[in-house]
């Protein structure tokens, strides 16, 4: 592999190459510039309407659409890939992005009836003055302009201008040896773009926009952050102040036991003791769960008429209203999650050289030194992996505080998540509900950001 | 060697014709709201009338309500895998028809098929008449009375208080006072499903069931709806209620509750318990304004294009099947049919929710019709125990329910 990008780096950029460059740029103009034609005729009225391919590909309105945002990345990739003098790489992505667009093209032109394109329609019949219902609209014509098939052939002429000599042999083999370690991503890579990518894409876009979940969203700008960060009156200013402060608050609440438990029980395993076996797999069994069984369960433990939690107790306290409650979703959690955070701690214990251990103790050293001096700066790395995995998990909790408390108690154990999963299905707020998600997700990212700092730099080298 | 040749080609001609008269049956998709025990009475239902006829056969989808209220938006949109039929609540319609996902029916079509207004419960059905169009034939109507343990009531002496049929609010303090008084140490009643409770307790002093002045803007905030819930707070204050998180149906199993507020669908579950229990209208401050609050599963066909007249035809039949045989709805199920024809059967008149069927009393049925119900029911059942236990003032819950409600329409 190194053998041969260095012997790409050597390749002098050709007038062929550039030529695919400003191609692969000349695809991004087209894209932005081109668009749909659409028109429909009801009760001897004609309407017609047209609309940029970017503002179709954000409707989502058809399966065939999922197509565009895999020619772009394809075509970004084919850009980078000659700009990098990968030539073959480039001609392997032009030719899927050529492929991608032309099949979206001649998809999206055999639908009949598609919701993007029946909303301004329907807005211009009203505004005709045409009765109507939507059964009465039987087909919608649609048609590209030509910018749409001229973006088509640039991503062909793209493929075209990389094409390697396929007659001489060297050739044929360097374009096997460049492309074979894409074909076995490339089934990842597929399912990463459309599944993953494009979900994200259009989730930021959401947040941007009014949207009810079944009609076209609307783009209005910052309005929801607005809203919600300033609008003390409203809603979702309290929801996203709330839901975010009880996130905040049960991840300090359940860290910490979400890693001293499992290590505290890593580190009695690690004795050996007789059955230590067989308390291994009971320890580890919670995990197997879904967090539904779990939560199901100790929700009857803790139920105050018949829980077993208040007969040994001999308490009648209502475990789920606050401050018990946080107890409840934190016993919960740590239960769940202690048996796969101990194998991890396991199996650094199992790596840290037992002669250090002889060595201190023939220093003297007790049990506790041990620990802090040994294993302790032994298990530092994979500490630090847990510690950041642990909170991002637990930011995203969900399951745990909606089965067991719901929004009762004055939403005081309503996690954002929660807020964010009942505005955009339930009650079909779903533009608020993404700017609240990505809100979510900058906190997430920040944390994590100042996390893997702190733990690449006490990385071993 | 020929005359086998002759009998097979006559044979195969023979079974041909055969296949060519018999003609395929209309596949009908059918999705439902009912799982669990209902489940069963309905898919029990759905293959009778698949036995009853060979030229419709319906598939049943159960799914919980809110497994159905997801996915219909996203089946509509997306125009693939619509059912031809589907169950929903009749509160959820108007928005349905706002948001243009539903087709009316075609009145003249169904007729043939026997589906006639004349034949329904009139209350459930006008509730589906919008805009000169009807979209939603009523399966039955479904309300949240009161059951009350007549052995308990017996032990305590406590029958007086339930012989004109109706229970008040002041009754159930008197009856509870007598039978702790008696060495009764259950609970009297329970605050169980609050939304429900609380929709039926406004309807009586709100015959309008006003939820919106202008049909948008939500009004909850207001002084019938304030007295609801002080009434409520004032029950639970005063020891007559069970405690947050009550199994209350165990309660009343177990016999240790002398009256419980719940749904007719509960009441096979109750037979099964081995109680014997009375059934009641909703707990009222007077019988002259006594209404229970009322739901009604309704047959409905979303926006499909691809839909034929012919398969529309077919699901009247099926309709109409579904409201002629509802008896099996009404024994099993424990619901009130809105197929008037059961109220004449008199295996349903021993019934004990047979009084929620009686034309006379109809008014009783308190069912609400908003076209934010959706957004509605989330606001206002989050509010549930916090103002009954303190933890969110009356005013505060009542001026939450309006905020978050206006500012979910704003946001939609």
């Amino acid at each position: 592999m190194s053998q041969t990008v260095s012997a790409a780096r050597k390749q002098a950029m050709t007038p062929s190459a550039l030529g695919a460059i400003l191609l692969a740029l000349a695809f991004f103009v087209l894209f932005a510039l081109s668009g749909v034609n659409a028109s429909t005729t009801l009760k001897e009225t004609t309407v017609s309407t047209s609309m940029p391919l970017p503002q179709l590909f954000f409707s989502l309105s058809s399966a065939s659409i999922l197509l565009i945002p895999l020619a772009l990345v394809c075509m970004l990739c084919a850009l980078i890939a000659v700009i990098g003098r990968q030539r073959n790489v480039a001609m392997m992505f032009s030719l899927v992005a050529f492929l991608a667009f032309g099949l979206f093209l001649i998809f999206f032109s055999r639908e009949q009836m598609n919701s993007a394109l029946y909303t301004p329609l329907s807005e211009a019949l009203k505004d005709a003055g045409v009765k109507f219902k939507k059964r009465d609209v039987k087909s919608i014509d649609a048609s590209f302009s030509p910018g749409a098939y001229a973006a088509l052939a640039v991503c062909g002429l793209t493929a075209l201008l990389c094409m390697p000599r396929w007659k001489q042999e060297q050739e044929r083999r360097r374009v096997g040896r460049d492309l074979l370690p894409y074909a076995y991503i490339a089934p990842h890579l597929f399912f990463f773009i459309i599944f993953f990518i494009t979900p994200a894409v259009y989730g930021v876009y959401a947040a941007f926009t009014k949207w009810d979940l079944f009609n076209e969203p609307v783009f209005i700008g910052l309005d929801n952050f607005k809203t919600m960060l300033f609008d003390s009156q409203n809603t979702y200013y309290r929801q996203l102040r709330n839901g975010l402060w009880n996130t905040v608050k049960f991840v300090l609440y359940s860290v910490p036991f979400c890693i001293a438990v499992p290590l505290t029980l890593a580190l009695a395993l690690h004795a050996k003791a007789k059955g230590s076996k067989f308390f291994q797999a009971i320890y580890y069994f919670p995990s197997l769960l879904s967090i539904t069984t779990v939560t199901l369960s100790w929700r009857y433990m803790f139920s105050p008429d018949y829980g077993v939690m208040n007969r040994f107790f001999g308490s009648t306290e209502n475990w789920f209203t606050p401050p018990y409650s946080w107890i409840v979703i934190v016993v919960v959690t740590v239960w769940w999650c202690t048996g796969s955070t101990m194998v991890i701690y396991q199996s650094a214990l199992a790596s840290i050289p037992q002669d250090h251990y002889e060595a201190a103790a023939v220093d003297g050293a007790g049990a506790w030194q041990k620990f802090i001096h040994i294993t302790l700066p032994g298990m530092r790395y994979p500490l630090m992996y847990t510690f950041v995995t642990s909170v991002v998990a637990q930011f995203n909790i969900y399951g745990q505080p909606l089965i067991l408390t719901g929004f009762a108690n004055r939403e005081a154990n309503a996690v954002l998540l929660m807020y964010i999963q009942e505005n955009a299905v339930k009650k079909q707020v779903a533009g608020m509900s993404a700017a609240m998600a990505l809100v979510l997700g900058v906190c997430i990212m920040i944390v994590s950001f100042f996390q893997l700092k702190l733990m690449r730099s006490n990385a071993p080298d | 060697m020929k005359k086998f040749l002759a009998l097979v080609l006559a044979m195969m001609m023979a079974l041909s014709l055969a296949a060519v008269a018999h003609a395929e049956p209309i596949q009908i998709n059918y999705w439902s709201v009912f799982t669990g025990a209902d489940g069963a009475t309905m898919q029990g239902m759905v293959d009778a009338f698949n036995a009853s006829q060979d030229e419709v056969f319906v598939n049943h989808t159960p799914m919980t309500a809110d497994d159905l209220y997801q996915k219909i938006p996203l089946t509509v949109q997306t125009g693939t895998d619509i059912p031809q039929v589907c169950i929903v609540h009749i509160e959820r319609i108007p928005n349905f028809v706002n948001q243009d996902m539903l087709y009316s029916y075609d009145l003249d079509l169904i007729a043939e098929a026997g589906v006639k207004e004349e034949n329904y419960n009139a209350a459930a059905w006008a509730r589906t008449d919008i805009d000169g169009e009807h979209y939603g034939i009523p399966l039955d109507v479904h309300s949240y009375v009161t059951y009350y343990n007549k052995d308990l009531f017996t032990q305590y002496d406590l029958n007086s208080y339930v012989e004109d049929g109706y229970l008040t609010f002041d009754e159930v303090k008197e009856l509870g006072d007598k039978a702790k008084a008696a060495g009764f140490t259950g609970y009297v009643t329970d605050l169980g499903w609050m939304r429900a409770q609380l929709l039926g307790y406004y309807g009586q002093l709100d015959p309008e069931l006003t939820l919106s002045k202008d049909g948008i803007n939500p009004c909850i905030n207001n002084d019938n709806m304030r007295k609801v819930f002080e009434t409520m707070k004032d029950l639970w204050e005063g020891g007559y209620t069970s405690v947050k998180n009550t199994d209350y149906s165990s309660e009343f199993y177990s016999g240790n509750m002398l009256v419980w507020s719940e749904g007719i669908w509960m009441k096979a579950a109750a037979v099964d318990a081995g109680i014997n229990f009375g059934m009641l209208p909703a707990i009222c401050y007077t019988p002259e304004t006594c209404m229970s609050w009322t739901s009604s599963h309704n047959f409905v066909q979303f926006a499909d294009e691809n839909r034929t007249e012919e398969e529309d035809l077919a699901v009247a039949k099926f309709i109409n099947f579904m409201g002629e045989n509802s008896l099996t709805w009404a024994k099993d199920a424990g619901q009130c049919p809105a197929h008037l024809s059961i109220n004449d059967v008199a295996e349903f008149t021993e019934y004990p929710q047979a009084f929620l069927a009686d034309p006379a009393r109809s008014d009783e049925l308190a069912i609400y019709k908003y076209l934010y119900w959706g957004l509605f029911d989330t606001a206002f059942s989050r509010v549930g125990w916090d103002f009954v236990d303190g933890t969110i003032s009356i005013d505060d819950a009542l001026a939450q329910i309006d905020q978050e409600i206006a500012d979910a329409i704003a946001a939609q």
